[in-house]
């Protein structure tokens, strides 16, 4: 069921393809690296639908099935067979009743069938799926449609960014990548940076948001340019310096800059929304950003990055509520000149201990790799030129662990070739429209290089979340290209010397400068699908005793497991190794000297890890983990849940509101669908984006509808709610108008319709049950006047239906003056004149009424001849 | 070195509160202590850490319970940027390092 609903949107694209205007749409598309072939061009000679048959339709219920799955191998192969003949009659019946040629139909699970129909001559799928949605025991038919990889975005502007494509050699190949993973709904990179621009489309848009609300870490409002300070607005106000910024001895060191937006352009690059026909796209597809903003008016200071560092990781900081969504990874695109200090090295180290990565970028002087990407455990990242060079204005050194494009211009004016588009805003000083840089709008930098590996990380995690940050850094390493050769006419790259030895123009990069090689997408997220060799080895050895190693903690990428065990002798081939193929190994300790032991996992891939052991007549030691588990671990599915799950509704009548509870993601965005069409339609009803459903006026065929959810998390993933419409209740009164004398009496009955509970309570003019102004009138249906004719002297009769107080039917009734006995003949002094028998039975007065009625009459009389 | 300035040192020896409203260098610095102390550290801990190191450090706040953010000021002549003080500081026992809380900038 949830792999059908994956196609929902696809079916819905199928059925648009169908449609003229709809054709006219698509061609209009811009985008040239589109791939999919058109659906609408597709002409198969049989039509490929699924079909969802209703359970009271089917013939094998579930708990048949389970039966038969308990029994004997022999039983339940005779009862799958008698299944699947079963079930391809059902399928072979409907296709008799709707008068197609049923060529082959598989269930898929219980009641939804993949059926091949022989369609008439100039038949569409639409017509076929018409014709089978039509038939009582559908419960709804769709499209078979084929699917493709959504590697390549329909943005419009991927064509331009070039660094996350092949052709260049520096170009990380993000493409590639993302035929394995786009991200995970719970993963979360940080960006600790000038804040955001929450209006960005391509960040925030009315279906997808990638945005966290973060927080502002800058103490100072002069440099958050708020009046407050520390607050719990991420949003990038602008960090421009104006002249006059220059007289405040904070900004002494700056120079006049417009707002730079820098945050939203390294969040563009960390997640941009793809596949939204929008802009760019970012290398994840999937999960969160977390916007924290640390750097303001003339940057930021140390002591607020570290605190931001600490809460985008999920530690306390003191004045700001605990982080509810601690990344996964944090980008730093910021630094500064001069070693990593003991107070950025022991927040790095606080964090690498929680299993977060650091990723920074290694510093635009073209020197020695700025702080804090000299820090150790954190993954410096070195600035690219298109083919490879390092870019000259890029720092350098041994404490990068691998380069990625940082954007060059190749010539000296015009466009800049190779910069690198993402998105920004127009705004000088504070913000203005929403935009995208380009060759003329330049984006250059280490700021953009180390984004590059931080997403890529963060695509690693995806696939193998227990991938600890040393892990991960050597994996994105392991991962990377190699530099390309040097040439004779650039010169090659040197550790600097000191910060006055600076590289300023290209060079050739070497694993000294520039870290392992280039960052390569698909290469480091296959490095992460190795499973990870863990083992755990005992506190004391003593030699000529056994040492027990255990591989039991290893651990394979997600969606995979560890198929097998083998230990090894690396430096001793004679060592004998008890259980060399189990997670458990023993060996016997050497009573001088040391071997190494080597576990290789292998998982049902057929890809490895190694961990060695060293073992000594004192020790057993290992540079292997323990166990394999971070605290990510593998994503847990999206779940949808809906309520309720069932409703019935008069047709025309009241709204019904579903809620979604959406579970294991941080996206609870969700898509409303009836009957397979999103938002529903007039003739099956309508569902808001908030769950609201509004039942069409008239009853479908069939009466009973499907409201489905969708996670936008995880397409694949829904919850569906039957809607049963009826008829609407209707009241009739009767008689249909009336004429009373005061203080004559009416019967009225009520007809309901459409309910079993035809019980009616009764109003004379909105008033339950009357009053001696208007009438009253008695549960039984009959009205008595009042005694004088009141003003207006129509009065309304309401019968309110008891099954639904919404429904209620009137009548209007006249009340007429008294006839007085003398003028009456002395028969009556009042009586109906209006029902005209109209089987109400009513008119008639009983000798006490008449007795009264004549006396009032009298009275009335009597007063008028006083006053005249 | 004016008359009034060479003056300063001395006074601030034998006056120590006096140098704060003489002083000479001020930055913030985050100070690592050796040792976790509480948040904010207590003001008999930081005064006689300052009178130790003769610099008047003012408490900004936390980051962790073992860095702590100050304002230092200190009135040593002819070092404006404090480096003598935060020699004088690091070399307290009780001070594991001591950082100018430096200004960081986006690299782009």
């Amino acid at each position: 069921m949830d792999t059908f609903r994956s196609y929902l949107p696809g079916i819905l694209a199928a059925f648009l393809f169908a449609s003229a205007n709809v054709a006219a749409a698509v061609s209009q598309e811009t985008n040239p690296v589109i791939r999919h072939p058109s659906a609408a061009t597709v002409q198969p000679s049989l039509h490929r639908v699924l079909v969802k048959l209703r359970a009271s339709t089917l013939s094998t219920p579930s708990s048949g099935r389970a039966q038969a799955k308990l029994a004997t191998a022999a039983a339940a192969a005779a009862a799958d067979a008698q299944l699947k003949a079963q079930e391809f009659a059902q399928a072979q019946a409907l296709a008799v009743r709707v008068n197609l040629t049923l060529k082959q139909s598989r269930e898929i699970t219980t009641g939804l069938h993949a059926m091949q129909l022989q369609p008439f001559p100039g038949e569409t799928i639409a017509d076929t799926l018409a014709r089978l949605q039509a038939d009582p025991a559908v419960e709804y038919a769709v499209a078979d449609q084929q699917r493709y990889p959504h590697a390549v975005p329909n943005d419009p502007l991927f064509t331009s960014q070039w660094y996350l494509q092949s052709a260049q050699p520096s170009g990380i190949d993000a493409e590639s990548a993302w035929d394995t993973t786009t991200g995970r709904n719970d993963l979360v990179i940080a960006d600790v940076d000038t804040g955001i621009r929450y209006d960005h489309p391509d960040l925030n848009s009315s279906t997808v948001n990638r945005l966290l609300p973060g927080y502002n870490f800058i103490s100072d409002p002069v440099v958050a340019n708020n009046t407050e300070g520390r607050d719990a607005d991420a949003s990038d106000l602008g960090d421009w310096i104006s002249s006059s910024d220059l007289q405040n001895p904070i900004f002494a060191n700056c120079t006049v800059a417009n707002s730079s937006w820098h945050g939203t352009r390294v969040v563009g690059i960390l997640g941009a929304i793809a596949n939204n026909s929008t802009g760019i796209t970012g290398i994840t597809w999937t999960g969160k950003i977390l916007p924290v903003r640390a750097l303001g008016k003339c940057g930021g200071l140390d002591s607020d990055i570290l605190d931001a560092m600490r809460w985008a990781a999920g530690l306390h900081v003191t004045g700001a509520p605990d982080n509810p969504s601690p990344a996964q990874v944090i980008n730093l695109s910021l630094g500064g000149t001069g070693a990593c200090s003991a107070a950025q090295q022991q927040v790095v180290s606080e964090i690498l201990a929680l299993g977060v990565l650091i990723v920074a970028s290694a510093g635009n002087e073209g020197g020695p790799v700025d702080s804090p990407a000299n820090c150790v455990g954190v993954a410096g990242v070195a600035g690219l030129r298109n083919v490879g060079t390092k870019v000259g204005f890029s720092s350098l050194g041994p404490q990068v662990a691998l380069s990625a494009p940082g954007g060059n211009c190749v010539n000296t004016s015009g466009a800049c070739l190779f910069s690198l588009d993402t998105t920004s805003n127009t705004g000088t000083t504070v913000p203005a429209a929403s935009t995208y840089t380009d060759q003329t709008n330049t984006n250059l930098g280490t700021s953009f290089s180390a984004p590059m590996v931080s997403a890529i990380a963060g695509l690693m995690a995806s696939v193998n979340g227990n991938l600890q940050p040393a892990q991960l850094i050597a994996r994105l390493k392991e991962g990377a290209k190699p530099f390309p050769a040097s040439s004779a006419s650039v010169p090659v790259c040197h550790v600097p010397s000191g910060s006055s030895d600076l590289q300023t123009a290209e060079c050739s990069c070497t694993t000294q400068t520039c870290g392992a090689g280039m960052a390569n997408a698909p290469g480091a997220v296959n490095a992460a699908l190795r499973p990870i060799a863990a083992v755990t080895v005992p506190v004391g050895v003593a030699g000529g005793q056994n040492v027990v190693l255990q591989g039991a903690g290893s651990a394979a990428a997600c969606g995979h497991s560890i198929a097998t065990y083998t230990w090894s002798n690396v430096t001793s081939s004679t060592n004998a190794i008890q259980g060399a193929n189990s997670s458990t190994a023993t060996v016997l300790a050497p009573s001088s000297g040391n071997f190494t032991v080597r576990l290789t996992v292998t998982d049902d891939a057929g890809r490895e890890d190694t961990a060695d052991v060293v073992v000594s007549p004192t020790s057993a030691t290992t540079a292997a983990p323990a166990t394999a588990v971070n605290t990510l671990g593998c994503p847990k599915p999206v779940s949808v849940a809906i309520n309720p799950t069932s409703a019935s509704l008069e047709a025309g009548g009241a709204t019904e509101t579903f809620t979604a509870v959406i579970s294991n993601s941080l996206d609870s965005t969700v898509t409303w669908w009836v009957n397979g069409v999103s938002g529903g339609n007039s003739a099956v009803g309508t569902i808001s984006a908030g769950g609201v459903y509004t039942p069409p006026s008239a009853v479908p065929s069939p009466a009973t509808v499907t409201v489905t959810v969708i996670s936008h998390a995880d397409s694949t993933k829904s919850a569906s709610a039957q809607v049963t419409l009826t008829p609407p209740i209707t009241v009739a009164v009767n008689p249909a108008s009336a004429s009373v004398a005061v203080a004559g009496t009416q019967m009225f009955t009520a007809n309901v319709a459409n309910s079993p509970n035809t019980a009616v309570s009764w109003q004379v003019n909105g008033v339950a049950g009357g009053n001696t102004t208007v009438g009253t009138i008695a549960s039984s249906g009959m009205y008595t006047a009042p005694m004088t004719v009141p003003s207006p002297a129509t009065v309304t009769i309401t019968a309110v239906s008891a099954a639904d107080t919404n429904r209620t039917g009137t009548t209007q009734v006249t009340i007429t003056p008294a006839v007085s006995a003398a003028t009456s003949g002395g028969t009556s002094g009042s009586g109906a004149s209006g029902g005209g028998g109209g089987g109400s039975g009513g008119g008639d007065m009983d000798a006490l009424t008449l007795f009264a009625a004549s006396m009032v009459a009298g009275a009335a009389v009597w007063r008028r001849r006083r006053v005249h | 070195m004016t008359g009034r300035a060479a003056l300063v040192p001395l006074f601030c020896f034998l006056a120590l509160t006096a140098c704060a409203a003489r002083a000479d260098c001020s930055l913030q610095v985050i100070v690592s202590f050796s040792q976790d102390v509480q948040s904010p550290p207590g003001a008999t801990f930081v005064k006689d850490l300052s009178r130790a190191a003769r610099v008047e450090l003012n408490y900004v706040r936390s980051v962790t319970p073992s860095l702590h953010v100050f304002v230092l000021e200190a009135a040593d002549a002819d070092d404006p940027g404090c480096g003598r003080a935060l020699g004088r500081l690091r070399s307290d026992p009780r001070v594991r390092s001591v950082d100018i809380d430096a200004r960081r900038q986006p690299q782009a």
